[in-house]
C-alpha cells in the first residue's frame, strides 16, 4: 500500500511512543526512519529488520564513558541508534563548538544507517560532519557540508576499523578540515558504491508525487504499536469529547 | 464618556519590523485567543479574494442525481495555475444516523478535492472510498477529503418553500445560517492523500495553509445551494422557484468542531506563532496608520463597520448561556462605541485621536471579546497595509536543539520566556485535574479527569507548562552538581528531556506560539483553542455546544461562484440579514 509522508510520520511517532520512547526520542526516531525511506535509503526495510530488537530495547540511551577535551567515547549499551543517535551527534556538535572540532565514538550500538537524518539536521547549524562505521566486510562513510540538505553516502571494501558495533563522528566548521582529520584516523578501502545527493533528491521527488510504498505487514505492525497508546473507549470517555 | 476613551498609556513595545506588537503575555492568554474573530488574513477571506480576483472558472461536468438528490456530482475547477476536480457523492442517510461526531460512519454528503481532471476509472475508485471517509483509502492525487450533514432545521424547509414557489423566510435562515454542515475536512496527507509539501510546491493555487480545505467547504456551500434548487425543481417543476441570489449569499456552510482541533495548536507552535505574528503585525500597522489622527473617510468606514457588527451579533442564535451573555455585553459596548463615534466624530478628527487610544480604552474598560472585535475591525480598514501578509502564513514546523548552550543560559531562558509556566503551582490537585488522550475510536482526542477516567498513563504531551516545570526542576538538580555543563551533557544524563529542551529553545526564538495556560487544569476551557484556530479559518457565529465543541458558520455572506470576475469589495465579513432587492426568478434550470 501507499501512504503519505505525513501519515507515516504520525504513525511512526505513535508506534515509537508505543515502544516506550519519550517525546523527543519518538520524534527523532520517526524523522530518522522517514528521512532514510524518502531519500532512497530503505528506511522502512531497515525498520522492519530493527523492530524485533526494539521490542526488547528497554529504551536505553548512550552512556558517557570518557570525555577529554574534543574527544568523547560513548557506550550505546546495545541499544539502537534511534535512541542514541541524537545524543551522540549533539555531543559531537557541542564539543566542536567549544574546541573548533570534535571526534565522538559510540560503541555497542545498532541500526547505525538511520543516523543520516541526524547528520543532516546538525549540518543546518553550520557544522560539517563525517560519520563512519563498519558492517561486516563493508565500511560506510557519510559526509555533509554545513547547510547541505543531502550528504554524500559511500560504501567501501576492506574496512580500516572494525570496532564492535561502533560509530565515529567527526565535526568541524568546514568539510575539508573534517575530512583531513578523518583521513588521519581512518584508512578507507576502494569505493564499492556511492549514493549521490542527486539520487536522494530524485527519490524524494518521486515520493512527493506518488506517496511511500509500505509493506502491508509492516503497516499492520505499526498499527498494533499505535494501539498501545490509545485508550479504550467507554460511555464515560465519550463525555470527554463533548457528548 | 469622551474623556474615558483617551488614555496616555502606551502599548508595550516589542520590536518587529519597527512596529510595536502586543506582548506575548497579553496575546497568548487562552481566553484572549478564544476571543479572536476572523480578519482579512483569515483563510476563507484570502481564498475568496483569490478566487474572485483571479476569476476561477468552476463548472459541473457531472450532475447525476436522482429525483431525491442522491447521486454523483463532479465540478471542474480551472484556477490560475491549474485544473482541479471536486467530486461529491450524495447518499440517503436515515436521520437517526446523522451524527456530527468524528466517530460517525455515515453522512449525507462525502467529497474529495483532486488534482487534474477525473476519468471514469478514478471516479469509480473515489466512489469506492470517499463515502467511507476514515475507513477508506485514497491516493496522492487527492488533496482533501470531507463530508457534510443536512441541517434538520433548514434543508427540508427551504426545499419545501422553493417547491411552493416562495423564497424562504430570512428569519428562519438567520437562526441556522446553512443548509449543510461539514464535520471534518481532512488534508495534509491523511488517509493516503497528497502531502502538504506536494500541494505547497506543485499547486500554487492552494499553497497557503488550509486553502484546499477551505475551498472544499466553499464548494460544499455551492453544491448545497444548487442541491436545494435542484430537488425543489424535481419535486414541483411547475411551481418551483430558484433561491434568490441575495439569500444564497446569506447561506454559509455549517461546521462542527470538537477536540480534534485542539492538539494541533499545541503541536504546531511555530505555525501558530506565524499566524498570530502576522495578525499582530496587521493590527500594529493599522494602529500605526492612525497614529497621527484619523481621517473622515476612515472614521466613517469604522462607524459603518461598528453598526454592522452590532447587527451581526444581534442576529446570532446560540443556546449557550455564556456565549449569549457575552454577545449581549459586546453589543452593548459596541453600541457605546457607535454612539460616541456618532456624537464625537468632529472632535475625534480635530483632536487627532488615535486607534492606539481606542485600543487602550477597550483594554481598560471593555470585555476581551469586544477588544478583539475592535482589533479585527481596525485591521479591516487598511487592506493596502495588511493584505500582503497573507503570503506569510506558512512556515516549516522545524524545531532545533542547541546542544552547546550552557545550562546556566538555558535556565535563565526558561525563567525569562516561560515565567508563566513556572508560576503555575502543579502541587495543587486542580492543576493536574485533566489529561488529554487519544481514544481507540478513530484516535479521537479526548479530555479525561485525573484519577477518574482511564488512560492517564497514555496521556498526550500537551501540558507544555508542566513539561517546562519538570525540565526546569531537573536542570536545577543537575546544575547543583555540574554547574558549568552544557545541554549536550545534560541530555546524556537526562535523555527524556531532549524533547522539552528542543521545544523551549526553538520557541524562545519566536514571539508567540506557546499558549500561556495550564492545559491540564481541571477548569481548562478547550473551546478557546478551537475558537482561536477557527478564527484563523475565518468562521463566524460561534455557537458553543459545550466546553468541548462548537458549531459555527463558514462562508456566510461570501460571494457566489457567479460573482467571480465581477467588481468585488471584499466586505462579506460579519454577515447580516440581506434586504431583498430583487424578485425571484421563477425559471428553474
Amino acid at each position: 500500500m501507499r501512504v503519505s509522508r505525513n501519515e507515516l510520520t504520525a504513525s511512526l511517532k505513535k508506534a515509537f511512543e508505543g515502544l516506550g520512547f519519550s517525546v523527543g526520542d519518538y520524534q527523532d526516531a520517526a524523522a530518522m526512519v522517514i528521512w532514510s525511506e524518502i531519500h532512497g535509503l530503505k528506511g522502512l526495510q531497515q525498520l522492519q529488520d530493527a523492530l524485533p530488537s526494539l521490542y526488547n530495547c528497554l529504551c536505553l540511551h548512550a552512556k558517557l564513558i570518557s570525555n577529554d577535551d574534543n574527544y568523547a567515547l560513548l557506550d550505546g549499551q546495545s541499544s539502537s541508534i534511534l535512541l542514541c543517535g541524537s545524543q551522540t551527534v549533539r555531543l559531537a556538535c557541542a564539543l566542536a563548538r567549544q574546541h573548533g572540532s570534535a571526534q565522538v565514538q559510540l560503541d555497542n550500538c545498532h541500526n547505525r544507517r538511520f543516523l543520516v537524518q541526524r547528520l543532516v539536521s546538525a549540518a543546518q547549524s553550520d557544522s560539517a560532519l563525517v560519520a563512519y562505521w563498519v558492517e561486516g566486510n563493508s565500511a560506510f562513510k557519510l559526509s555533509i557540508e554545513p547547510g547541505a540538505k543531502q550528504p554524500i553516502y559511500s560504501a567501501y571494501a576492506s574496512p580500516g576499523l572494525s570496532a564492535d558495533q561502533s560509530l565515529m563522528i567527526f565535526v568541524g566548521n568546514d568539510l575539508a578540515s573534517v575530512e583531513e582529520t578523518f583521513s588521519t584516523v581512518i584508512k578507507l578501502g576502494p569505493v564499492v558504491e556511492t549514493i549521490s545527493p542527486d539520487a536522494m533528491i530524485n527519490s524524494y521527488n518521486d515520493m512527493l508525487e506518488q506517496g511511500i510504498e509500505i509493506d502491508d505487514n509492516l503497516w499492520n505492525e505499526l498499527d498494533n504499536l499505535v494501539a498501545r497508546v490509545l485508550v479504550e473507549s467507554t460511555e464515560s470517555s465519550r463525555a470527554g469529547a463533548g457528548d | 464618556m469622551h474623556s474615558g476613551y483617551r488614555s496616555t498609556a502606551k502599548h508595550s513595545l516589542s520590536q518587529s519590523a519597527g512596529l510595536p506588537l502586543r506582548p506575548a503575555n497579553q496575546v497568548m492568554q487562552l481566553n484572549r485567543l478564544g476571543s479572536f474573530h476572523q480578519s482579512r488574513l483569515s483563510f476563507m477571506r484570502t481564498l475568496v479574494r483569490r478566487m474572485v480576483q483571479e476569476n476561477w472558472q468552476i463548472k459541473s461536468t457531472v450532475f447525476d442525481l436522482d429525483k431525491e438528490g442522491y447521486g454523483t456530482a463532479v465540478y471542474e475547477v480551472n484556477a490560475r495555475y491549474g485544473t482541479y476536480s471536486y467530486v461529491l457523492f450524495s447518499h440517503y442517510l436515515d436521520p437517526q444516523n446523522r451524527n456530527d461526531r468524528v466517530i460517525a460512519d455515515q453522512w449525507d454528503l462525502t467529497m474529495a478535492l483532486c488534482e487534474g481532471t477525473v476519468d471514469t476509472e478514478q471516479l469509480e475508485f473515489l466512489r469506492s472510498n470517499v463515502p467511507k471517509q476514515e475507513a477508506g483509502r485514497v491516493d496522492s492525487r487527492v488533496f482533501v477529503l470531507s463530508r457534510g450533514n443536512r441541517s434538520g432545521r433548514t434543508f427540508d424547509y427551504v426545499v419545501d418553500e422553493l417547491a411552493m414557489g416562495r423564497q424562504p423566510d430570512i428569519d428562519v435562515i438567520a437562526e441556522v445560517g446553512y443548509l449543510y454542515r461539514t464535520t471534518a475536512a481532512y488534508g495534509s496527507g491523511k488517509l493516503g492523500m497528497a502531502d502538504w509539501e506536494k500541494v505547497r510546491t506543485k499547486h500554487r493555487d492552494f499553497a497557503r495553509p488550509f486553502a484546499a480545505e477551505m475551498f472544499t467547504c466553499f464548494m460544499l456551500r455551492h453544491f448545497s445551494l444548487q442541491h436545494a434548487d435542484y430537488i425543489a425543481a424535481q419535486r414541483a417543476p411547475k411551481t418551483a422557484v430558484k433561491l434568490d441570489d441575495d439569500i444564497k449569499r446569506y447561506f454559509g456552510i455549517g461546521n462542527s468542531t470538537g477536540l480534534g482541533m485542539a492538539p494541533f495548536l499545541i503541536n504546531h507552535p511555530l505555525l501558530i506563532n506565524q499566524w498570530i505574528e502576522q495578525r499582530e503585525t496587521a493590527l500594529a500597522r493599522a494602529v500605526a496608520a492612525g497614529e497621527n489622527g484619523i481621517d473622515v473617510s476612515t472614521l466613517d468606514k469604522f462607524a459603518t463597520a461598528t453598526a454592522r457588527v452590532i447587527q451581526h451579533l444581534g442576529e446570532i442564535s446560540t443556546g449557550d448561556s455564556q456565549q449569549s451573555a457575552s454577545n449581549v455585553v459586546v453589543r452593548e459596548e459596541l453600541q457605546d462605541l457607535a454612539q460616541w463615534l456618532s456624537a464625537e466624530s468632529e472632535n475625534i478628527i480635530a483632536s487627532h485621536y488615535s486607534w492606539a487610544e481606542l485600543a487602550q480604552h477597550a483594554e481598560y474598560y471593555w470585555h476581551i471579546e469586544t477588544q478583539e472585535l475592535i482589533n479585527s475591525m481596525l485591521i479591516e480598514l487598511y487592506p493596502e497595509l495588511v493584505d500582503e501578509l497573507e503570503e506569510m502564513m506558512a512556515v516549516e514546523e522545524d524545531q532545533h536543539l542547541v546542544p552547546q548552550m550552557s545550562l546556566n543560559d538555558l535556565k535563565a531562558l526558561i525563567e525569562d520566556k516561560y515565567d508563566w509556566a513556572l508560576a503555575i503551582d502543579f502541587s495543587q490537585t486542580e492543576s493536574q485535574g485533566s489529561f488529554w488522550y487519544r481514544s481507540e475510536e478513530k484516535m479521537e482526542p479526548r479530555l479525561g479527569q485525573t484519577h477518574i477516567d482511564m488512560g492517564m498513563e497514555k496521556q498526550m504531551p500537551l501540558a507544555i507548562g508542566r513539561m517546562v516545570r519538570e525540565c526546569y526542576n531537573e536542570i536545577c538538580i543537575f546544575m547543583a552538581e555540574f554547574p558549568q555543563q552544557d545541554v549536550a551533557h545534560f541530555i546524556l544524563q537526562r535523555p527524556n528531556f531532549s524533547g522539552a529542551i528542543c521545544r523551549i529553545q526553538t520557541m524562545a526564538r519566536s514571539q508567540y506560539g506557546d499558549i500561556r495556560e495550564n492545559l491540564v487544569h481541571s477548569d481548562v476551557l478547550p473551546i478557546h483553542l478551537l475558537r482561536c484556530k477557527l478564527s484563523f479559518f475565518g468562521v463566524s457565529k460561534f455557537d458553543p455546544r459545550s466546553r468541548l465543541w462548537v458549531r459555527n458558520t463558514m462562508f456566510q455572506g461570501a460571494p457566489l461562484i457567479s460573482d467571480f470576475g465581477k467588481p468585488f469589495f471584499d466586505d462579506w465579513q460579519f454577515p447580516i440579514k440581506p434586504v431583498l432587492s430583487s424578485t425571484s426568478d421563477p425559471s428553474v434550470g
